[in-house]
């Protein structure tokens, strides 16, 4: 049987559809559903707490009141004698 | 999938609604194994690309675009994974010699004996020519030919212009028919 040009495009998209692996999809779609709503979880959780920049900037003023509490407390001591 | 029902799915895929990627998954997955299976030659490898192609697409969902068209944006992810794998492997020399999808196949559905076997015997023949072109004649006609995609989305798949993949397909038709008939009458036979 010759295959002419005309006949070509038929012939392709009458191609049989090859088989994947079905226990493997099964796992890869569980796994993607996962992600997926995994994902979309962090962003949820993300937007309802303090963005990231603010909480390092309350870190670092703790670290800082920490810092000039201590400060005043040496010079007190120092001043009352110790 | 129409444009509306697939704006919706895209939102809800944004939204990570796991149910809407149920439905993108039985819509596709099938055909992106298809088309990387015929592309890459080997079932086992196009299993590997498919996988990796979805969880792009998971890791992507929340930056979609509202109106991304789901087919060519997972064919194109597809597409480029393979020319990855492909550069990597470089598996068209190693494969030369290889099978055809490790034997999974599933026979399109006949009328009569005779005409299961004939179309047999037709879809052996195309699917051996296939293979024996190149990776850029075998994907295009594979996009346009076995998926469907217009010219021109298939062109935005292979990310080049609608011209370029016009004389790309014609040149890739004609390379395949002349396959055919080798394969039919042997190099340079007549019919």
């Amino acid at each position: 049987m010759t295959i002419e040009d005309g006949d070509l495009g038929g012939l392709l998209g009458r191609l049989p559809v090859c088989a994947p692996d079905t226990r493997r999809a099964a796992r890869l779609r569980e796994q993607c559903r996962e992600r997926l709503v995994k994902r979309a979880g962090g962003r949820r959780a993300d937007s309802t707490s303090s963005p990231r920049k603010w909480k390092t900037v309350e870190s670092m003023s703790l670290a800082l009141a920490t810092a000039y509490l201590a400060a005043v407390v040496l010079v007190a001591l120092r001043l009352v004698g110790f | 999938m129409d444009r509306e029902s697939e704006r919706s799915l895209v939102g809800r895929l944004r939204a990570g609604d796991p149910a809407a990627f149920d439905v993108v998954f039985e819509a596709y997955h099938r055909r992106l194994h298809a088309f990387l299976a015929r592309l890459t030659r080997r079932s086992s490898w196009a299993e590997d690309l498919v996988e990796e192609t979805w969880l792009r697409l998971v890791a992507h969902a929340e930056r979609l675009d509202a109106d991304t068209r789901l087919g060519p944006w997972l064919f194109t992810v597809a597409r480029n994974l393979h020319t990855s794998a492909w550069r990597a492997r470089r598996l068209d020399a190693v494969l030369a010699s290889g099978g055809l999808f490790d034997g999974r196949t599933m026979a399109a559905p006949s009328a009569s004996p005779f005409e299961t076997a004939v179309a047999d015997q037709l879809q052996e023949r195309i699917e051996r020519a296939l293979q024996s072109l190149t990776a850029p004649d075998r994907e295009v006609l594979l996009l346009v030919g076995v998926e469907g995609f217009t010219p021109a989305e298939a062109a935005g798949i292979c990310g080049i212009s609608a011209e370029a993949l016009r004389q790309r397909l014609s040149r890739a038709r004609g390379r395949l028919l002349r396959r055919l008939g080798e394969a039919q009458h042997g190099p340079g036979g007549t019919k």
